[in-house]
Order: C-alpha cells, then sequence, then structure tokens
C-alpha cells in the first residue's frame, strides 16, 4: 500500500485527466437534454419555494392575546350573568343580612352557590358583633387564584369598625363588574356621597368609597340590604351586607387610590418618546463581486409619538399610536476595479483620464456614479487594480400608524408589566442619501468626492411594520401614569421596490426604547 | 464566456441564456468527472443533471472572493456523485475484483498514447468502490481521511480499496502492454 510504488501511475493518470483538452468525438459532450431538465427542475422548485408569508407568524400573538381575552371575557360574563341573577333572587327571599347589628356573614354557599363558587371563592364570613365589628372574608383554599396575598382593610364607622382580611389580592374582577349593568349603576351612584344619599338605590353605599383617600361614605337606613360588589375591589368578590346605622369605610391602600381600578377610566392617552438602534438590513443580496461591508450596523435614531388606548378589561389593552420617527443608517463598500488601459482616454493639455461607473447595490437601490479619474501621474498598466472605498449615510423621516394590543403579563406592588405586539403601516415621508466616494491606487488616493441626495431609485412610499415588546407602567396618580417600553420592530414588507424575485430587499429592523406619559380620562 | 462574476449574477436574476452559456463552458468538465465516477454514460447523464440543479440552486452561495468557479462546481459535482453512490447499496463491501473485464480490445491504443477518454474508460472498469476511492485519492486530490469521512468508511478501506485499485489498473496496463499491437 505503498504511495511511492504508485507514484508514476497516479501522476500520469492526474496529468492526463485533468489536463483540459478538446475532444474530438465528443465522448465528454453530455447531451442537451440535460440541462433542459435540470433548469425545469430549478424553475419548479424557486416556485415551491416562494417566501413564506413569514409576516403572519408576527400577527400570531396578537390574534393570541386578542382570542384569550375575548374568550375570557364572554366566559366571565356568562358566569356573572347566572351569578348576578341567582344571587339577587336568593337573597331577596333569604334575607341574609337582616340589621346592622347582625352582619350576616354569607359563608360556605357549597358549590352551587355563585358566593362560593370558584370565581367568586369567599368560602366564609364571620362577623364578630361587638363595638367594633370586625367581617372576615376568607376565601377558599382551593380556589382557581393562585396568587394570594393577604390584605386586611380597616372598615370604621362611627359605630363599629371592621377588619376584613381577604385574600385572592390581585385578582382584578373590575371587567365582571362592569358587565353587570345594575352593579355598575350602584358604583356610579355612589361615586359622589351627596348623589348617593340621594339616590334612592340601597345598594350604593359602599363600593366607590375605595376610590376616595380618606373619604368617607354613608350607609343607607338600617334594614336595608346592601350589596357590596367587593369584586370591585381588586380583592374581594361579593358580599351581602346589611346596617342600620351609617359606618364608613376607609380604605388606605394606596394601590387602590393609586390605581383607578374599577374606575369606568377606560380610555387613555399618552404622549411617548423614544430612542432607537436601527438597520436596513438587506437578504436576498446577489454574489456581487465587492464587498459589501457594514450594511446592517444599527445606528440611533429618535422617534416621537402620541395615542390612544382603550381598557378591554383589568388585563388586556387594545390602542392606536401615531408615531414619527428618524432612522439613520450606514453602508460601507470597498471593491477593486480593473483598470483597462484602453479606455483611457488624453484631453488637450496631455492630461490622461479614464471613465468607470461605480456600481452599488445599497439597501435604498442600486446606484451606478460615473467617475472620471485624471491618471496622468499614475501611471495605470492594464489591469492593475483600483480600489473604491464608499460610504453611504441616509435618513429616512417614517410616519407610522399602528394598531396594537398589551396583554398584562404579571404586576409587582402598582407596577404592571405587559406584553405588547402591534402592525402598522409606515409612510417613508423623506430621505437624505449622501454618498462618500474614495478611489484609490497602491494605497493613493487617486480622487475623493461627496455626493449629497445621490438618487433613489426603488424606494416604497408605505410599507407594514410589525412590533412587538413589553411595556412596564405605573400609576403616579389618579389619572396619570407613566410607562416605560422596549421592543423590537421591523418591517413586514421590504422598503424596496423589486421588480423581480431575485432583487435584493431591504427590511428596518430596530430595538426601541421609550417612556410614556399617559393620562386615564 | 465574459466575465463568469457577469454571468453568476444574471444567472442568480434567472437569466436563461447565462444558464446556458454556464453550461456549454463547463458542460465537458463536469462530465467527464461524472463518467470517471460511474460506471456508464447514462449514469453519468443523471449525475450530471443532479449536479447541475444543485449548482443552479446553490449559486447564490458562491463567493467569488473565497474561491474560483471551476473548483467550487467541480466540487459539487464530485459530491452529487458521491451522493448516488452512496446510495448504491454495498458499494464498498465488495470485494469483487472482476478480472473478467477487459480493459481494450484487441485494438487498444499504447499507454503513452492512451486519451483522457481511454484513461476514464479504463476507470470505469474498476468496481464501484475502487473506483470511487481511485478518484477521489489520485485525480480529484482528497485524503483517506477525507475519503473515509464521505464515503462512511474507515481510513483502512480507503487505504485497502485505493490499493486494490491501483493494483487492478496496473495489471490492466501491463495486459494492454504485452499486447502485440502495442507500439503499432
Amino acid at each position: 500500500m505503498d504511495d511511492k510504488n504508485f507514484k508514476d501511475l497516479d501522476q500520469f493518470f492526474k496529468t492526463r485527466l485533468q489536463k483540459k483538452e478538446t475532444s474530438t468525438n465528443g465522448w465528454d459532450v453530455p447531451s442537451d437534454s440535460i440541462l433542459e431538465n435540470a433548469l425545469d427542475q430549478v424553475n419548479l422548485s424557486k416556485k415551491s419555494k416562494k417566501r413564506k408569508p413569514f409576516w403572519l407568524l408576527l400577527l400570531l400573538p396578537i390574534f393570541i392575546v386578542f382570542g384569550y381575552f375575548l374568550l375570557q371575557n364572554n366566559n366571565e360574563i356568562d358566569q356573572l350573568n347566572t351569578q348576578i341573577t341567582t344571587l339577587l333572587t336568593e337573597k331577596e327571599n333569604e334575607s341574609i343580612i337582616t340589621s346592622e347589628k347582625d352582619i350576616k356573614l354569607l359563608e360556605n354557599k357549597k358549590e352551587t352557590s355563585p358566593i362560593s363558587s370558584p370565581r367568586n371563592n369567599i368560602d366564609q364570613i364571620s362577623k364578630t358583633q361587638s363595638d367594633n365589628k370586625e367581617i372576615k372574608v376568607v376565601t377558599k383554599e382551593n380556589s382557581k387564584s393562585t396568587n394570594i396575598n393577604s390584605e386586611i382593610l380597616n372598615i370604621k364607622s362611627p359605630n363599629f369598625s371592621s377588619n376584613i382580611k381577604a385574600n385572592d389580592y390581585g385578582k382584578k374582577n373590575n371587567n365582571i363588574n362592569k358587565q353587570a349593568a345594575h352593579i355598575e349603576q350602584t358604583i356610579n351612584s355612589v361615586k359622589d356621597p351627596v348623589s348617593s344619599n340621594k339616590t334612592s338605590n340601597n345598594l350604593s353605599f359602599i363600593t366607590p368609597i375605595k376610590y376616595y383617600e380618606g373619604s368617607t361614605q354613608s350607609l343607607p337606613p338600617s334594614s336595608s340590604k346592601v350589596i357590596l360588589p367587593l369584586a370591585d375591589l381588586p380583592f374581594l368578590d361579593i358580599i351581602f351586607l346589611s346596617h342600620e346605622s351609617e359606618p364608613t369605610v376607609i380604605l388606605e391602600d394606596p394601590r387602590i387610590l393609586n390605581s383607578g381600578q374599577g374606575q369606568s377610566k377606560k380610555l387613555s392617552s399618552f404622549f411617548t418618546i423614544g430612542h432607537l438602534y436601527s438597520s436596513l438590513q438587506m437578504t436576498n443580496l446577489p454574489a456581487v463581486d465587492y464587498q459589501l461591508t457594514d450594511y446592517d450596523k444599527f445606528y440611533r435614531g429618535w422617534e416621537i409619538g402620541t395615542g390612544l388606548s382603550y381598557e378591554l378589561n383589568a388585563k388586556n389593552i387594545i390602542g392606536t399610536k401615531l408615531t414619527y420617527s428618524i432612522v439613520n443608517n450606514e453602508s460601507h463598500f470597498s471593491q477593486n476595479i480593473d483598470y483597462l488601459k484602453n479606455q483611457e482616454y488624453t484631453n488637450t493639455d496631455g492630461n490622461i483620464f479614464y471613465d468607470t461607473d461605480l456600481e452599488i447595490s445599497s439597501p435604498t437601490g442600486n446606484h451606478i456614479e460615473p467617475l472620471t479619474l485624471d491618471v496622468t501621474l499614475e501611471n495605470m498598466q492594464d489591469g492593475e487594480s483600483l480600489k473604491n472605498k464608499t460610504n453611504l449615510y441616509q435618513n429616512f423621516n417614517i410616519i407610522s400608524l399602528s394598531g396594537y394590543g398589551s396583554h398584562e403579563l404579571f404586576n409587582f406592588s402598582d407596577i404592571s408589566f405587559s406584553i405588547q405586539a402591534g402592525i402598522g403601516l409606515n409612510l417613508i415621508t423623506s430621505t437624505s442619501q449622501k454618498m462618500e466616494v474614495s478611489m484609490m491606487h497602491n494605497d493613493h488616493e487617486m480622487m475623493s468626492k461627496s455626493i449629497s441626495n445621490t438618487k433613489r431609485y426603488d424606494l416604497q412610499k408605505f410599507y407594514l411594520n410589525g412590533q412587538l415588546g413589553l411595556q412596564i407602567q405605573k400609576p403616579i396618580s389618579k389619572n396619570w401614569f407613566i410607562g416605560f417600553n422596549s421592543g423590537i420592530n421591523r418591517s413586514l414588507t421590504s422598503i424596496r421596490k423589486t421588480t423581480n424575485s431575485t432583487d435584493p430587499k431591504t427590511y428596518i429592523g430596530s430595538f426601541q426604547s421609550s417612556i410614556n406619559l399617559g393620562f386615564r380620562f | 464566456m465574459s466575465d463568469i462574476s457577469q454571468v453568476i449574477r444574471r444567472i442568480i436574476k434567472g437569466d436563461r441564456k447565462a444558464q446556458t452559456m454556464l453550461y456549454n463552458e463547463y458542460k465537458s468538465v463536469w462530465f467527464r468527472i461524472c463518467l470517471r465516477y460511474n460506471k456508464n454514460r447514462d449514469d453519468a447523464s443523471d449525475a450530471l443533471q443532479n449536479a447541475l440543479i444543485n449548482i443552479f440552486q446553490k449559486i447564490e452561495q458562491f463567493d467569488l472572493k473565497k474561491g474560483n468557479f471551476s473548483s467550487w462546481s467541480n466540487r459539487i459535482v464530485i459530491n452529487e456523485n458521491l451522493m448516488l453512490i452512496r446510495k448504491n447499496a454495498n458499494a464498498f463491501n465488495m470485494d469483487e475484483i472482476r478480472e473478467d473485464l477487459d480493459l481494450f480490445d484487441q485494438n487498444e491504443t499504447p499507454v503513452e498514447r492512451l486519451s483522457a477518454e481511454e484513461l476514464t474508460m479504463l476507470i470505469q472498469t474498476l468496481p464501484h468502490g475502487y473506483r470511487t476511492v481511485f478518484n477521489l485519492y489520485v485525480i480529484d486530490g482528497f485524503t483517506h481521511p477525507e475519503i473515509a469521512e464521505k464515503l462512511n468508511i474507515s481510513s483502512g478501506t480507503s487505504k485497502s480499496q485505493l490499493f486494490k485499485a491501483r493494483k487492478l489498473i496496473q495489471g490492466k496496463l501491463e495486459v494492454l502492454l504485452s499486447t502485440e499491437d502495442y507500439g503499432r
């Protein structure tokens, strides 16, 4: 197996078979049908490999989020309607709580009771009758909610004070409550203590109190039956009370005071200012004979915007926003150009010039820049390389109108963390472009020039855009809130007009961060 | 042919004329490779067609800065042939030295005057495994570890197959040289 023994044989075969020679009898000429068959298959394959509408995938999170809360809403509304109907009927007949001194507690209404159902998860309400009355609400151990934090709220009145021990903090049933028109009416009627006193609705004494820091609220006359829609408190569901006197309820929890939860403040407006790192990313690049470098790096930009959002429920928000952003981009190119001596020409002064076209496939289109070089002193030889370096600077001003959905993932204290997804239509309102070209020969700069507002042949005016991000939001007063957004943004359609499928395509991608200041109406 | 980079660019844009131009330029080189790796012309044609599809589909990935098109495309052709060989089960389990194969008829030419066509025919008469290893090692310059990896065999098997291939070819050539027509 010694290679040396076969060195001559190997060399002989290698030399003869690698030698490019023209056959006389056509033994090495394949049939033309091979090309035809191959091309047919290539074209067939290209058709089947049509670009997947990947942007549909970006829409998926939006559909999932919306689908989720629509489903959830429907279920909750159905449950609520059933519960309210049953509840009101039962309580009318049973008079669970009959007097202020005898605050009846709702306890273990079994699985069939809407109160003790997993939805309401109130197992037991106990009361200590004394001068200082104490109400305890204990939720079911195996309630649906797993995020349990105990809270003590003080309920005080001239005649009694009560502690409501509640758990299931954070369970926001505002939406449910708001769906029940009669309860909502109750809530609204009691927001104003004065009007509350005037109202004949005997359910109206307590629910809204939580919205007023340190405020007091009169209870209705004795023997009246009161529905306290504790569901409207973020930590309780429904309790029935009846009082003869007029206790005062004071809720000191700043989260409730600040967050405005449960209020009918569904519509908000906001103003946003942001910072972004954007990039013009090219795909479908041709196999070019020059180097396209750094065309897809990220560069700083800015964004301002305003919008409206609408709370569908405590966790889900939809909104629309209008933004104006400035996107910057740089592309850097280098290429070697073979010098063709026969294209030299001499002018009347005896100077030698050379004409060449600089062709650049940039993110914003193909650019052909004719150049004339003075090569009088260069003594250029045929086939020598001229090195070109080109820097392209581009600015885009873009107006974007987009819709988005937001879903709260969790909250910490009064700070909520949400995921956001959106889609929008972007309009490129203006662009500016500058090209710096230099030509080198043996590290000697032969020519350098700056060309402003070079032509952009094939930019789209409108293009689709998708966003995905996270939002942190915190109430700063009863109506105002601040937020911080971060996310990714990418055009879903190319910003370049393409004449056929093999043309390069350019997408604007960015990482954004912004702060929002909002106002709840 | 005009500048290869221009042709490639046109092919990427779907220019059929450029595809034909490229094919006409390289078809003989590619087909010779296929003929070396296959026993007959039909198999070689199938291999070339598959290789051609691959070349056109992958041409966008070709980087002119990193290599020349000829060696890039030759690799694709070789790989396509190897793929077909791998499909051919037990190609390397045999020790079938088909001594009954006659390389040349009574009118064979002397070895010095053997043409590429005739050498190709000689290689074609080798058993499958021998032929493949001989082509990869001797003509196309792969090492035994590379061959072992490509063919999913051990390096020892590659060396063994090569040795046997060489011996067989050498024997055939000796027979050829001893014929009465030698040196005519």
